[in-house]
């Protein structure tokens, strides 16, 4: 017991020990040396930008941008954090822009009069809940994505990062700058905002 | 009990962070409940649709087209540094560089300025003796005797001796015909080569002028070809012998028999030439000129010098003379007609410098 404790630890500390040392190499010079860290996280930092996004092509251009201003600010990174937290933070930045711009360009579209929600989210939700048994995996996916995207963005980013990457409490209120009590007061109400809004667009769950 | 106090407890519940008072009283309450356990039910429902949702794939380029980016911001980051981290290092030198050439270049200018003073003074000491040349008539032309013919023209050159060599070619070329014409004249009127005995004992003026003692005057005539340098000399000769009467006749020279037995008052002159020359200078720069004559006399081998009150005396080697009096010219315009010093030995020299720049022309 104790020795397995003992390597599960080994284990747990080997991956930031590894992204530290890939980072020294970078740091001195090895600019190649980072593609260990952009192979090890992509898909990660992908899903997570594309859950809080929707987008896949966002989601892409966020986590290049992210990787790339990690990688300027290399140096600055002190490791008082894991690099993946560091990162996960620098991306949840971005999309956080991203969905900003979004929605200032939603508004003028509002304003104009074009209204872009609620339109496939109806005609799933049309058949009743004997339509929720015929929807598949995949479309009951894009409504659990169009949810997500419903959610204000102070609780979307706490459950992408809790129910989604199934990261720590304490990840994330390091990722978010965040009290974890904060942060588990969001994730439960945006648990409830997305159990209601599941229901209004699978027509129950 | 509330749903609404359940509802609330739903989130910590599914976390299993329920205090254990309030667990007993929530499972209690779903019991008798069926829609806080639906809603409860749709929680967990909904947190499992999440943790179901299938994770997408970065695309086959991904990670190619962020290290291109990353490249592109190191090689930017290296642009930038290679722009101005070399300012830290490159700016300071150029710097120096150009501060080191700038005081240089006005430390070499300040050094020039007063040789370039006297490089542009020439001009006016120049056209001066031609005036003069013109202007004044000789003051030793009483004193011509046997020679007068022959001394006419010689007289002109004498009053500026050295300066012969600055003068203008035309100038040079009167003076080289009045010259050869006097010569040949005093040959045929005196028939004493007495002009070689007051020569400066210089080799090449003596082979030139030996030759054309022992020529006919026809032949010394017609020779056309004397070096001004050669001219400057016979001049001097010719006019410090118009004014020397204090002059000793010199033992060394061998080619002035006749001159030695001292017949006229010219061959007195060859015979005797000064212990003591005196002369008169007007110095281009009066402030500099005692140092200058000083470091000439110097030059020259002059000991005993004494500098005071724009009057310089000093004991120089006779046979340095001719290379001193040249010497001289640099410095300043030699009024008068200095004595000849001896051939050999030595001359006591007195230079009376003077510093009013009087009207030109004025004995």
């Amino acid at each position: 017991m104790f020795i397995l404790s003992k390597d599960i630890e080994k284990g747990k500390a080997s991956e930031p020990d590894d992204d530290f040392e890939t980072i020294r190499r970078v740091l001195a010079g090895d600019v190649e040396a980072f593609s260990v860290l952009v192979r090890k996280y992509q898909k990660k930092m992908l899903n997570t930008a594309y859950r809080m996004t929707g987008d896949y092509e966002d989601a892409c251009d966020i986590v290049q941008d992210s990787f790339i201003a990690a990688f300027k600010a290399l140096r600055d990174f002190r490791g008082d954090a894991v690099f993946s937290t560091w990162l996960t933070g620098i991306v949840m930045n971005r999309a956080r822009n991203v969905l900003k711009q979004r929605k200032s360009a939603r508004g003028s579209l509002v304003a104009i009069g074009v209204k872009g929600e609620d339109g496939p989210g109806l005609d799933i939700a049309s058949g009743g809940e004997s339509a929720f048994e015929r929807l598949s995996a995949r479309e009951v996916q894009a409504g659990v994505q169009e949810c997500i995207g419903t959610l204000d963005e102070e609780f979307r980013e706490v459950l992408v990062l809790r129910d989604i990457q199934e990261y720590s409490y304490s990840e994330i209120s390091s990722m978010l700058k965040l009290a974890e009590g904060t942060v588990k007061s969001r994730l439960f109400r945006a648990r409830e905002a997305l159990r209601d809004c599941l229901r209004k667009k699978l027509g129950g769950l | 009990m509330d749903c609404r106090f359940f509802k609330d407890k739903m989130g910590p519940y599914l976390e299993g962070e329920l205090p254990a008072g309030d667990l007993s009283a929530f499972k209690r309450h779903l019991e008798t409940c069926a829609q806080c356990r639906k809603e409860l039910e749709d929680l967990e429902k909904t947190r499992s649709y999440l943790g179901a949702l299938e994770e997408v794939e970065p695309p086959a380029w991904f990670e190619q087209k962020v290290m291109a980016g990353v490249r592109e911001a190191h090689e930017k980051k290296s642009v930038w540094r290679r722009l101005f981290y070399p300012l830290h290092v490159k700016v300071p030198a150029q710097a120096l560089a150009t501060i080191i050439v700038v005081v240089f270049a006005v430390h070499v200018f300040k050094d020039m300025e007063p040789q370039m003073k006297s490089v542009q003074a020439p001009p006016a000491p120049a056209g001066e003796p031609a005036q003069k040349r013109d202007a004044a008539p000789p003051p030793v032309s009483p004193e011509k005797k046997p020679a007068a013919p022959a001394v006419k023209a010689p007289a002109v050159p004498a009053k500026e001796p050295a300066i012969v060599a600055d003068a203008p070619r035309q100038a040079v070329q009167a003076q080289k015909d009045a010259v050869s014409q006097s010569v040949s004249r005093e040959y045929k009127a005196a028939a004493r080569p007495d002009l070689p005995a007051v020569l400066p004992p210089l080799a090449p003026a003596e082979d030139s002028l030996r030759s054309e003692a022992a020529a006919p005057p026809p032949a010394v005539a017609s020779s056309p070809a004397t070096p001004p340098a050669k001219l400057k000399e016979r001049s001097m000769a010719v006019g410090k012998r118009l004014e020397k009467k204090e002059s000793e006749a010199p033992a060394s020279l061998d080619y002035a028999p006749a001159a030695a037995k001292g017949k006229s008052s010219v061959a007195e002159y060859a015979r005797r030439p000064a212990s003591q020359v005196s002369l008169k200078i007007r110095p281009r720069d009066p402030g500099t000129a005692p140092e200058k004559i000083r470091l000439l006399l110097g030059e020259f081998g002059a000991v005993d010098i004494s500098v005071s009150d724009g009057k310089i005396s000093a004991e120089l080697p006779a046979d340095r003379w001719s290379g001193f009096a040249t010497g001289l010219t640099q410095i300043g315009e030699i009024k008068g007609s200095p004595s000849l010093p001896p051939a050999a030995g030595s001359v006591r020299i007195a230079i009376s410098i003077e510093t009013d720049p009087g009207p030109s022309g004025a004995p």
